[in-house]
């Protein structure tokens, strides 16, 4: 008998009674006899009613009542070896389809030879720093697209627009667009 | 403090035996826990979901337990409160005032399978669900528990001398509701 088997069966064994119990029986017995008398003399009918629970309640709950703690852990049931494998196939043979179809379905063309992570790795002002002069002004002479001379100038004077045409004049209208090289529509 | 619990307590600190302790300290006092938690709920499913959160709670507060206050009166602290969480989030739930609750555990009472209106113990028990809750609680276990009121006052933190008004308050309450039904 171990020391917790010696709690469930009381000090001496299942039939003996608590140490406690004879030395506690005297005043347990004058708290149920203070207990009967007060309520004798506030509510005399509440003593004789029953005060057995008078609830349902489900057959031998309490011999299979047990506490779910987050520690209960659902048991983990391990798959045959063979039956992995069949899960491995699987998983492989639906990854391929999905990458062929990802592959096929979204127009991709082979990546250039560019390699982006070469590339991030060069300084490209130190490499310009070590062009000699002469290559660079032979480079922007005959490479202008989007280069020098085709800033936006911004000191040009953008004419006022904001003036009532509908003040104008047909004549002065006319004279205006065939100045500015537009034929007039005629109707 | 009863030497048997003293001695789970002792059991529950040492880690080779926390489990064996804790599942006896379960048997010990789920019964009474129970009934606490049944008639202040009313419903079994209810009690059922309500003691299953004050045994998870024990487990992780059991350690912590300060062995100058009595062990049943914690457990019954910790069921009282926690019923009382329960039942607060019904009423959020539907938002009911207090005649609704009522009777709303009134017809609890009602729906069970073994219920007879004619019996006095089934009057008795219509007549508690019309108490406010506080009454109900200290009726419930000065009544059916037994419990002394410097007991009592260990659990709700409220001094003997309210308790045993209120306790005689809702006797004649509940006394004057069986005799008119």
């Amino acid at each position: 008998m171990d020391f917790l088997d010696h709690i469930k069966q009381g000090p001496d064994g299942p039939n003996k009674m608590p140490e406690s119990f004879f030395m506690q029986f005297p005043e347990k017995m004058m708290e149920r006899v203070r207990w009967e008398e007060e309520l004798k003399t506030v509510a005399p009918l509440l003593v004789t009613i029953s005060r057995k629970p008078v609830f349902m309640l489900p057959e031998g709950y309490f011999n299979s009542f047990s506490v779910k703690r987050n520690t209960d852990k659902a048991k983990i049931v391990g798959m045959p070896g063979w039956r992995k494998l069949v899960s491995y196939a699987a998983a492989a043979a639906v990854a391929g389809i999905l990458v062929t179809g990802a592959f096929l379905f979204t127009d991709n063309k082979p990546a250039s030879s560019f390699d982006l992570a070469t590339y991030n790795k060069i300084d490209v002002s130190a490499e310009l720093n070590k062009l000699p002069e002469e290559a660079l002004q032979q480079y922007l002479a005959t490479n202008t697209v989007g280069g020098a001379g085709h800033e936006l100038n911004t000191e040009i004077d953008v004419p006022e627009a904001s003036g009532n045409v509908e003040s104008l004049s047909d004549d002065e209208l006319m004279n205006y667009l065939n100045e500015a090289g537009e034929k007039p529509e005629t109707k | 403090m009863h030497l048997a619990d003293q001695e789970l307590l002792l059991a529950f600190k040492i880690p080779d035996s926390k489990e064996r302790a804790y599942t006896l300290l379960v048997k010990k006092y789920q019964e009474k826990l129970y009934w606490h938690i049944r008639r202040l709920v009313v419903e079994h499913e209810d009690a059922n979901d309500v003691m299953q959160n004050v045994f998870i709670k024990v487990w992780g507060a059991l350690d912590n337990f300060r062995e100058d206050s009595q062990l049943y009166t914690w457990l019954y602290r910790i069921a009282t409160n926690e019923s009382l969480s329960y039942l607060e989030q019904q009423k959020r739930k539907s938002a009911v005032d207090f005649d609704e609750v009522s009777e709303g555990l009134s017809n609890k009472v009602k729906a069970d399978a073994y219920f007879d209106e004619r019996k006095l113990e089934w009057k008795l028990q219509l007549a508690i669900q019309q108490l406010p809750e506080k009454q109900r609680i200290v009726f419930n276990m000065r009544y059916f528990d037994e419990m002394s009121y410097a007991d009592i006052s260990k659990i709700l933190d409220t001094s003997e001398g309210a308790l045993k008004a209120s306790y005689h308050h809702a006797a004649k309450k509940i006394e004057e509701y069986v005799k008119a039904h």
